[in-house]
């Protein structure tokens, strides 16, 4: 029995690995592409410009939402062409306040600018299908508060679903870590992020042309938004559960990788772990919602979709929990031999096998070296000596937080099955 | 392991790919820094 569970381990990591070259090689093959020079100074004008609703949903959020809305009011897009929503959505402090004030500037005089302060329910999903009813753009985009987009991010976003605006629904950019000096995990944050954005996203785009929207810093056709029925209200991951949507309707979400957002990430472990915890939640209810898509004729893209998702969220992960577990076990019962000779380890791999494995472990981490720097490489600035020390720590540190995390999500998703509740309570990632 | 006996030549035969894959991804790495260290160096100045 632990003979077979062996080899089905091997076998997901000889999966896994298959995942990760593909996905990589379709990166590297689109930095090839993209590697000539844009000059920001004297970019094109556009065929036309469309007129786009920016929404800001902003919950308590007086810290960083005058940064936001200052970088949105400067970008490069004709101001009579963008209209600018902040929503301060149930807020107990100055958010609103502070957006008004910078809206009394008079460089901004001739800005589209609303504050609406509301106290609906439905979270972020719910400001946006608010957004959905009163939007006179064409399009839709949208900017959490702590991500202040660079000047020419939404031109960007335009240009690219201009190029084919029947099949690109939606355009997404790229969001930059504008803290990842603060410490530890801002940084094993960044380099995640890195390398989530310029392999991965790159990768799946070239490759497959599949494209998720991350949650800001992209616009959406609004006609499409509203022929879906809009946000899924109350979803933990809205972003993610949109994809499916969009993909379902068979449109693309086309990557726009040059526009770029300078985004705030959690500082302390507190803050990430509830964040990422309820996003690995959201993505559970989202693959579970869409597992059965698996099976019927819904297009290739979402069962590519939901089949990367299974596999990372469900099976990879399971299959490293085990092996965690075996290998945990068979370390005590080793130690345990010591001193009862008739104790038997678990599992005991000699000769070639493990000579193989050992080689396969070696050029495993050999692969997370080469694509964490093939991402850094292709980024500005990020390609330095500090990170990638960062980057080799991390391997043992932040990486295994995934583990703890999804574990966790699962446990939160088990105990609801059980209880016939739903536990969720919302933890506002906390701002510095 | 004896029901196993196909594991040690498949193993063989997916390390050897596996390592091929990673020394090519590896020139791509070296390419593609060369060519951003430039640029990125060029445009700094």
């Amino acid at each position: 029995m632990l003979d077979y569970l062996y080899v089905i381990a091997i076998i997901t990591i000889w999966l896994s690995l298959v995942m990760t070259i593909v996905t990589l090689s379709g990166g590297v093959i689109f930095i090839f592409k993209h590697l000539h020079h844009t000059d920001v100074e004297h970019l094109p004008p556009l065929a036309r410009y469309p007129m786009v609703t920016l929404v800001v949903p902003a919950h308590n959020e007086e810290l960083v939402i005058q940064e936001t809305v200052r970088a949105i009011l400067t970008l490069n897009y004709p101001v009579t062409r963008f209209e600018l929503l902040v929503y301060a959505d149930n807020c107990q402090d100055q958010t609103a306040a502070r957006v008004r004030a910078l809206a009394q500037r008079p460089e901004f005089a001739d800005h589209q600018l609303t504050v609406i302060e509301r106290t609906g329910s439905g979270g972020k999903a719910g400001v946006l299908n608010d957004a959905l009813k009163i939007a006179q753009g064409e399009y839709l985009g949208v900017y959490d508060a702590d991500a202040a987009p660079e000047t020419n991010a939404l031109y960007f976003l335009v240009q690219k679903v201009l190029e084919d605006p029947e099949r690109y629904a939606a355009a997404f950019g790229r969001n930059k870590t504008r803290n990842y000096q603060q410490n530890f995990l801002t940084r094993c944050i960044n380099l995640e992020i890195v390398n989530t954005q310029r392999i991965q996203h790159t990768g799946l785009w070239q490759l497959f042309k599949i494209g998720r929207i991350p949650g800001t810093n992209f616009i959406i056709n609004k006609k499409i938004v509203q022929s879906i029925g809009g946000w899924n209200d109350g979803a933990l991951t809205e972003d993610t559960a949109i994809s499916f949507s969009l993909m379902r309707a068979g449109k693309l979400i086309a990557l726009a990788h040059r526009a770029e957002a300078f985004q705030q990430e959690p500082e302390t472990l507190f803050a990430y772990y509830n964040q990422r915890k309820r996003w690995a939640r959201g993505n559970y209810e989202v693959i579970m919602a869409n597992v059965k898509h698996l099976f019927d004729r819904t297009p290739w893209r979402i069962k590519l979709e939901v089949f990367y998702y299974v596999c990372t969220f469900f099976w990879f992960n399971a299959a490293i929990v085990i092996s965690n577990g075996i290998f945990l076990i068979n370390v005590l019962l080793g130690t345990a031999q010591l001193a009862i000779p008739g104790v038997h380890q678990l599992v005991s791999l000699g000769g070639p096998l493990a000579t193989l494995f050992l080689i396969n472990w070696v050029l495993m981490f050999y692969l997370y070296l080469v694509q964490m720097n093939i991402a850094l490489a292709s980024d500005y600035g990020q390609a330095t000596v500090t990170n990638f020390l960062y980057t080799l720590a991390s391997y043992f540190t932040y990486a295994q937080l995934f583990i703890v995390v999804s574990v966790a999500a699962m446990a939160d998703m088990a105990r609801d099955k059980v209880t016939g509740q739903r536990h969720t309570h919302w933890y506002k990632t906390q701002r510095f | 392991m004896g029901n196993f006996a196909w594991l040690l030549p498949v193993s063989l035969t997916v390390t050897v790919l596996f390592g091929v894959a990673v020394g090519v991804l590896a020139v791509c790495w070296w390419l593609i820094f060369k060519r951003t260290v430039r640029h990125f160096n060029t445009e700094g100045k």
